[in-house]
């Protein structure tokens, strides 16, 4: 009896051993052994007996790598950047097996491949130079001191030490941009994720699973008491996330990743996008000697403009231009009026201030777009003036009434609207006279 | 309730200290039995496993079966089957067979699949009291509510009929490897 007891004391100390480590994320840890006894009592004759019977597993060694982009598919890219400190395209590496294992991964070059439903087969690829890898510690895109830079090209890469249970870390991968690149040009990268023991990538499992280019290799007859490897890792639908030989080298373009073959893949990039031109110019519009008139580009007073002398009026034009194909939100122009050398010139209605005698109309520059203004405010009824034009405003539209400075600004500032979509254009237009006052 | 049927009996292997456990189990048991003056009764239990595993059959249907669970890894279905078999020369008694299994640390149980032919199955939540599922219940956060399957840690069935000799029977139930 004393044995029975015992035995059940310690079965009830393994069932609660069992909840307490139930909580593990990625399940049960691989080499776990797994007990199950039953017990059976009856009686012959009114004699109880007993009986026992148990059963034990040992959990197997399932591996699985996922690999996420944390900043999506596309990473914008402005021409010019230097990559290690700017944008970075970054791919998240996550053990998600019950073991810990190594990890191998191979960056592959894409070129201006396809990447999540966009199609920029017709745009030319970015031409990518200073490539820089590195094991991104603190998943800033920033190349930091300290961090582990794995190289300056594509290929494989073995990552340091062991990847826990759970453990996740982030590759980056930034370029160069060529000044000269113009919006819509792309660089793709597929990076691929193996999982691996002491450096080396483990190419089949137990279940006749393997690696893609990897000849199956029939796996020695299973036992319940023996720790076997399972590839359980997810497939991909984008032909991008390819998988990868690490034996003899890249598979050929365009053969998405499987699903159980020990490795897992994702793709993401470099776009040019949301490439705002602005401009800024000033004119002087009229000034009270000459009291010639500037009413814009190709106007007649060429040759004899009004100068920029005290109690002139100025004329601040401030565009923009969205030169990409995307539509670009949030877009706010803020400008700072100029102190000391000028004063901002409210318009009264009519254009009718005192003393000053400005053309009815003018015609500005945004961007290449001529854009006719109406100084006499027909129709506005305010003291002016900063003329707003939202870049969701087409050509035929006028431009908004606009709005009335505040009693002494030092700076103007409006919304683009909701959206600057490509190709579209917005302004502000404010006037300001050369300070009369003797300093 | 589905259940699936061996095919194959898989013996396992004991290591050395359930091993030992087992030994004297037995020696207890045939102690009671030579005391008693009856020594020709003896149930023999094979309690063995397997693994749920769902294919597609050749019209394109998802169906499950039961393979050799060699490859046990976390989330995988599991099926316990135990079966029991008089070798003795006596009857046993009806209604005397009682059958206890413990949930297996690292796995939970899977509603509705104890299974036993002519059993009465009743649970635990915590290896002492026994109840059907409708009256077994526990408490979370100081309210009182209807265990579920997943709080069950023990499962009984009670075999009704006499088991004579080179009857068998067996009872089975589902987990899923945490």
């Amino acid at each position: 009896m004393q044995y029975l007891k015992r035995l059940s004391q310690l079965l009830l100390t393994v069932t609660g051993l069992g909840i307490s480590l139930s909580a593990w994320a990625d399940g049960t840890d691989s080499g776990t052994s797994v007990t199950n006894d039953v017990q059976m009592t009856f009686t012959v004759g009114a004699t109880a007996q007993t009986a026992s019977s148990d059963v034990t597993f040992v959990v197997d060694r399932k591996l699985r790598l996922d690999v996420g982009t944390p900043n999506g598919n596309w990473v914008s890219a402005v021409p010019g950047q230097a990559g290690v400190t700017a944008s970075s395209v970054q791919f998240a590496v996550v053990n998600n097996s019950n073991d810990s294992v190594d990890v191998v991964i191979a960056l592959i070059d894409q070129g201006a491949l396809d990447v999540d439903g966009y199609d920029p087969a017709a745009a030319s690829p970015i031409t990518p130079v200073g490539l820089t890898v590195w094991e991104d510690t603190n998943a800033d895109g920033v190349l930091d001191g300290g961090e582990n830079v794995l190289g300056s090209a594509t290929g494989v890469y073995t990552l340091t030490g062991t990847f826990a249970e759970d453990e996740e870390r982030t590759i980056s991968v930034s370029i160069d941009v060529d000044g000269a690149a113009v919006a819509e040009q792309y660089q793709t990268y597929t990076l691929v994720a193996a999982v691996a023991d002491t450096g080396v990538v483990i190419a089949n499992d137990d279940s006749s699973n393997e690696s893609p280019g990897v000849a199956d290799v029939p796996a020695a007859l299973n036992d319940l008491a023996t720790v076997e490897v399972v590839f359980a890792d997810d497939g991909s639908t984008f032909a991008e996330d390819e998988g990868f030989n690490f034996l003899s080298g890249p598979a050929a373009t365009g053969s998405p990743d499987g699903e159980n073959d020990g490795q897992s893949a994702n793709a993401a990039g470099f776009r040019t996008v949301g490439v705002l031109g602005i401009v800024k110019y000033v004119e002087v519009l009229w000034d009270p000697i000459s009291e010639n008139q500037y009413t814009g580009v190709g106007n007649a007073t060429t040759g004899n403009e009004p100068k920029s002398i005290p109690g002139a009026v100025l004329m601040y034009v401030i565009g923009v231009s969205n030169q990409s194909a995307l539509a670009a939100t949030g877009v706010v122009i803020t400008d700072n009026v100029p102190a000391g050398a000028a004063e901002p010139l409210q318009l009264g209605n009519s254009g009718a201030v005192a003393g000053i005698n400005l053309p009815d109309s003018v015609t500005v520059d945004i961007d290449g777009v001529p854009v006719v203004l109406d100084l006499d405010n027909a129709g506005v009824a305010v003291d002016d003036l900063v003329y707003v034009r939202e870049c969701s405003l087409v050509a035929a539209d006028p431009v908004n009434p606009g709005v009335a400075f505040s009693a002494d600004p030092s700076e103007v500032n409006a919304s683009m609207g909701a959206s600057c979509d490509g190709g579209a254009t917005g302004y502000i237009v404010y006037f300001a006279t050369v300070d009369n006052t003797a300093s | 309730m589905t259940h699936l049927n061996m095919d194959k009996v898989v013996r396992c292997g004991l290591n050395q200290s359930r091993r030992a456990v087992r030994m004297l189990t037995v020696t207890f048991a045939v102690f009671l039995a030579s005391a008693a003056g009856f020594a020709h009764a003896q149930v023999q239990l094979d309690n063995t496993i397997k693994k749920v595993e769902t294919f597609v059959n050749a019209e394109g249907d998802v169906e499950r079966r039961l393979v050799d669970a060699n490859s046990v890894v976390p989330g995988d279905e599991l099926q316990y089957t135990v079966r029991f078999t008089n070798n003795g020369s006596q009857s046993v008694d009806a209604g005397s067979i009682v059958i206890t299994d413990v949930v297996p640390a690292h796995t939970e149980y899977l509603d509705g699949t104890a299974f036993g032919a002519g059993t009465q199955i009743w649970y635990s939540v915590d290896g002492e009291m026994y109840a059907p599922p409708n009256k077994l219940t526990v408490v979370n956060d100081g309210v009182e509510m209807l265990a579920s399957a997943k709080d069950y840690r023990s499962i009984r069935w009670t075999f009704a009929p006499a088991l004579d000799p080179g009857d068998s029977g067996y009872v089975s139930f589902n987990v899923r490897l945490k």
